[in-house]
């Protein structure tokens, strides 16, 4: 099954105002960036006295910070209703059918939250307050009337979907060509501080690899943040690029215990499919009939 | 003419109009990820936004690598003797492998490791804080709050940095800070 775009009717520049064939594919990322503000949330609950330990934040005075950090004062009225509410509106949302409202929502969530939970924030969080904002122009409900209306709506989504597939490459180019600008990651060094960071490192892990395998796992990692923007873009090598791309960060995430910001970094790779390709993932895995 | 063919123009206009923004966006990120050699556009407004939301890392970079921060306290209650050292991360992280589905004390490790190398830089700067520094607030109020002693008359605390040695195979610990404050004169000027 061909996507729209792949079948030729609307070419050239035009096509980035045409459906893309990716409405459940859509769907089912802005729903994982739901459930995974809702595994944050649980994070943050648990770290409660720690985060109550800090000064206190500050919002903005700005007009537009007061609306956007109004779920926040609830914080003065108790950190346990605060945190309720956001849990709450995050299953609501959930529930529902992504659309406009449900992902200026969620943006509003994930800042609010994280505004609350500075002290205690990581690279993850900050993938995921991008992805949010990225997220907004993303749903294609409710269907707009009219077709310059339409035309309109499926240019934003797509162009959303662009800028998501362009910040998951940003992310690795920035920190690939880091990597490659630094002698300890080409010569292996860093996998071999890596197995020796002792309150990252999974125990199972520590004191593991030898310079043989640092180097090749350094360079592996090297090649992969740089080539990734590469081959993501071709059919042909799209599917096995986003396969070892779910390999690299489930490693990461064991070796690391980093399973939040393996999580975010797996959850965008969806906006590099579409439904056609969503279903063809998964076709060894259902049972064919005999 | 059918209602594709009347909306051609509108669809290549818009199409153009996207690519733009694409475009621009684009360059933006290149710009603001590489030219660091302008500070005048780095500081401006669409750079602060640049930097802030939209380039995130680059991670795992190796000034962090080598290092890992012990940081052990010990406290008095009021009419009590010091108590043993606790090395603070060692044991948050020995009790997230125990129960690793409890991902927020993974988390909690590396809050305070970074509120000990935070408390580092702090006292590198100066001795006499007029007004006690946030990171051992943060610290004290972990400490009070795990306890349970709200009458704590003492704390000591100890970080010490470890670089891994490739060449040794070993670790070379280095004391970064060591003194003892009393909970109850955070709030006042030292």
């Amino acid at each position: 099954m061909k996507s729209p775009i792949d079948r030729q009717d609307i070419t050239g520049i035009a096509a980035l105002t045409a459906p893309w064939g990716n409405s459940r594919v859509v769907t089912l990322f802005i729903r994982s960036l739901f459930i995974y503000t809702l595994f944050k949330v649980a994070v943050f609950a648990s770290l409660v006295p720690d985060i109550l330990g800090h000064e206190g934040f500050t919002v903005p005075t700005n007009p537009v910070a007061w609306v956007l950090f109004l779920p926040l004062r609830l914080v003065d009225v108790d950190v346990w209703i605060f945190l309720a509410s956001v849990t709450l509106a995050l299953l609501v949302s959930l529930v529902l059918r992504p659309n406009y409202i449900t992902s200026i929502l969620l943006c509003v969530l994930v800042y609010n939250l994280f505004r609350f939970a500075l002290p205690v924030l990581n690279g993850s969080d900050q993938v995921l307050v991008v992805m949010s904002v990225w997220a907004i122009a993303l749903p294609l409900y409710p269907q707009a009337k009219g077709e310059r209306m339409r035309i309109l709506q499926h240019t934003a989504s797509n162009v959303s979907l662009i800028v998501i597939r362009i910040q998951v490459i940003l992310i690795y180019w920035i920190s690939g060509v880091d990597k490659l600008l630094s002698s300890v990651w080409r010569s292996g060094d860093a996998f071999a501080y890596i197995w020796h960071l002792e309150f990252k490192i999974n125990p199972g892990l520590a004191h593991f690899g030898n310079p043989g395998l640092n180097w090749f796992l350094s360079w592996l990692t090297i090649v992969f943040e740089l080539a990734f923007g590469i081959t993501v873009w071709f059919k042909r090598t799209r599917l096995i690029t986003l396969a070892l791309g779910v390999l690299f960060h489930v490693c990461i995430g064991l070796m690391l215990n980093l399973l939040d910001f393996a999580l975010i970094m797996i959850l965008p790779y969806l906006c590099f499919l579409n439904d056609a390709e969503y279903d063809q993932l998964w076709r060894p895995f259902k049972r064919r009939p005999r | 003419m059918n209602g594709r063919a009347a909306h051609t123009g509108f669809r290549k206009c818009i199409g153009w109009l996207a690519a733009g923004i694409l475009g621009l966006h684009l360059a933006a990120c290149l710009f603001f990820a590489v030219g660091s050699w302008s500070k005048q556009f780095q500081n401006s407004l669409p750079g602060t936004f640049y930097h802030s939301q939209v380039l995130a890392g680059p991670f795992f970079r190796e000034e962090a690598l080598p290092y890992t921060t012990h940081f052990y306290y010990r406290y008095k209650a009021k009419h009590d003797a010091w108590t043993a050292f606790t090395d603070l991360s060692q044991s948050q992280f020995a009790a997230y492998n125990q129960q690793p589905w409890r991902y927020g004390r993974f988390t909690r490790t590396v809050y305070l490791n970074r509120v000990a190398n935070d408390l580092d830089r702090h006292v590198r700067r100066r001795i006499n804080w007029s007004r006690a520094p946030e990171p051992l607030k943060q610290i004290n109020h972990y400490i009070v709050y795990n306890t349970g002693i709200a009458d704590i008359d003492s704390v000591s605390l100890i970080a010490v940095r470890c670089e891994y040695d490739i060449v040794e195979n070993g670790r070379q610990r280095d004391t970064l800070y060591r003194f003892t404050y009393s909970p109850s004169q955070l709030e006042k000027p030292y």
